[in-house]
């Protein structure tokens, strides 16, 4: 920590923030070593063990099919941090481009690309994301899609209005009067005096993305069972949510866990940039 | 002022033609042909051609797509919403006839979250730092991050099922609408305590807060008169816009509850492949969305008359 003033609540909102990747750190580290971790093959089914509760062979017990809860878990970290960071890095990238080059050329452009914006913006929530993964079918490729034709816009709208500042300030129109190109001013001016703000959404968006794609899957929409996912487990507890509520209990504790982490990581990142602290640690 | 609302006016009527382009579009992201997949949906697995032709053609689907755009939007203009292609109902009544309940729902939902926000956002700024103030701050980091439909399952599991305190489903009675509120409402309130508290804090550190403290007001008029009046604008703000987040929600927390709103519309019609209502109720939500986020904008723009009106965004 560089700061010197460091009060308690900054103190107290790191505290989050570090436990926050601390948190993120373990799920990756499930997530790479999953078939090291999982005491079963997550889709081995045991019909005579149906729906038993949490016991040391399967510490979060056993679904309706009699599969191991725990390893089922394990490998859906796979599932959710891949939607999480595939649909986050495409829309951060796309979205950030295009707030770029719109907020820097303005004129008709920046009007179409802003009433894109719109309307997109314009299906609240989950709605959109919802029908397009829906009519086009289950399946992974098919989240992403969804998800990532959903969420660019906020990424657009967020860069664009920076850009309109940073367009005005001294250092671009020095560049500009040092007859820098265009494309020179956005790529060393522009673009890296954004990325702070990228960094900081993007993390918030991943937790964003993971819970809407949960909801996909819970919904029917998304990821289809025998895949191992948190949303779709979920769904498949229901039926026995009074006899054996392990079933609901567990996959949801972990969505929640992972959209936690990534909420607090991203907080604490926000905090610190607000405050003006280890910004070129941030920006990197 | 005029120039504002006008602006604003234009520009969601783009917004709304764009929205109408997407809505239709819906049909054709479906993999396969759309008479065939609305012939199946409605006479099951064992088809004849001629069944998918008859389809196509009464359908209009024999026109090129945006001769079939353009019928459609005429007839959305005209407040014809088409019929279902499976049921042959009224869409725009269907929706009408279901909107009641999402209405319900939406606003107990914003009123739960509104009287356990503020009030828990401004004891939290008062007593900034505290063991409350850290209490509360870690319980809406935590309220963001739980799954709305995951809320949803623990509280028919812990007061339907265990307690048997509250029924799990239906909707009609009061008590139908405890557990679906109480699922939307807690997870938005989350979000409207942080609001309210740096809001609060904010208002708390303007002069004219410490020019009433100089006069020597006492404390209560301060808070009540001076810093809470200031610091729920952007709260109730706030919670205008949330309209859409509540939109969206109902659609999970609908199908939960199997509450007959039109999230769960939403989503039927999606399984059932009913391409015309999926389209109606997409565009209806939209609309919706749209126009309630304007009437938001023109009421702050009223409300707070610092607000500068030459840009829209």
């Amino acid at each position: 920590m560089t700061g010197k003033r460091l009060n308690t609540r900054e103190f107290r909102k790191n505290r989050l923030a570090v436990f926050g990747v601390l948190l993120i750190s373990f799920l990756a580290f499930l997530a790479l070593f999953a078939p090291f971790i999982s005491p079963h093959d997550p889709l081995e089914q045991k019909l005579d063990r149906r729906l038993e509760a949490p016991s040391f062979e399967y510490p979060f017990g056993t679904d309706d099919l009699g599969r191991c809860i725990f390893s089922r878990v394990v490998y859906g970290t796979r599932v959710s941090l891949g939607i999480g960071v595939l649909v986050v890095t495409a829309t951060s990238i796309a979205g950030t481009l295009l707030g770029v080059l719109s907020g820097y050329r303005g004129g008709m452009f920046d009007e179409i690309v802003m009433r894109g914006v719109d309307i997109v913006l314009a299906f609240p929530n989950i709605i959109l994301a919802l029908v397009i993964a829906g009519l086009l079918g289950s399946g992974f490729s098919n989240v992403v899609l969804a998800l990532s034709l959903t969420q660019w816009p906020v990424y657009t709208r967020l860069v664009r209005g920076q850009v309109l500042s940073l367009k005005k300030r001294a250092f671009v129109e020095a560049a500009r009067a040092l007859r820098a190109s265009n494309f020179y001013i956005m790529r060393r001016h522009i673009l890296p005096n954004c990325l702070e703000s990228v960094v900081v959404l993007g993390t918030l968006e991943i937790a964003h993305v993971i819970i809407f794609a949960a909801a996909l899957s819970f919904l029917g929409l998304g990821i289809q069972p025998p895949t191992p996912e948190w949303g779709s487990m979920l769904k498949a507890g229901i039926p026995y949510l009074r006899s054996a509520p392990h079933l609901t209990i567990f996959p949801g504790l972990m969505i929640m866990l992972t959209v936690m982490a990534f909420n607090f990581a991203g907080d604490g990142l926000r905090e610190c940039l607000d405050t003006g602290i280890e910004r070129d640690v941030m920006a990197g | 002022m005029w120039n504002y609302i006008a602006k604003r006016l234009l520009l969601i009527l783009v917004v709304i033609f764009g929205v109408t382009l997407v809505s239709f579009s819906a049909m054709y992201l479906a993999p396969g042909d759309p008479a065939e997949v609305i012939a199946f949906a409605r006479y099951g697995q064992d088809l004849s051609a001629e069944q998918i032709e008859a389809v196509r053609e009464a359908e209009g689907l024999d026109a090129p797509v945006y001769i079939q755009y353009l019928n459609w939007l005429e007839h959305v203009l005209h407040l014809d919403f088409g019929k279902s292609v499976i049921s042959s109902d009224d869409i725009l009544e269907e929706i009408l006839l279901r909107l009641p309940a999402t209405a319900e729902l939406a606003l107990a939902s914003l009123f739960l979250s509104l009287i356990i926000a503020i009030p828990a956002g401004v004891l939290s700024s008062l007593k900034q730092n505290s063991l409350l103030d850290n209490a509360c701050v870690f319980t809406s980091l935590l309220g963001v991050s739980i799954p709305n439909f995951w809320l949803g399952l623990l509280l028919i599991w812990f007061f339907a099922l265990t307690l048997r305190m509250l029924p799990s489903f239906g909707y009609g009675s009061l008590e139908n609408l405890v557990l679906p509120a109480l699922t939307l409402g807690t997870s938005m309130a989350a979000v409207t305590t942080r609001l309210t508290r740096s809001s609060m804090l904010e208002v708390l550190k303007q002069e004219y807060i410490v020019a009433a403290r100089a006069k020597g007001l006492d404390e209560r008029t301060i808070l009540i008169r001076h810093a809470l009046k200031n610091a729920l604008l952007p709260v109730l703000t706030f919670a205008g816009m949330q309209l859409g987040y509540l939109l969206g929600g109902t659609v999970i927390v609908e199908t939960i509850f199997a509450w007959p709103g039109l999230g769960k519309l939403l989503v039927d019609s999606i399984f059932a492949r009913d391409f015309a209502l999926v389209q109606g109720c997409v565009l209806f939500i939209a609309i919706l969305f749209s126009l309630s986020n304007l009437a938001v904008d023109i009421l702050y723009a009223v409300l707070d008359p610092r607000i500068r009106y030459d840009k829209h965004d």
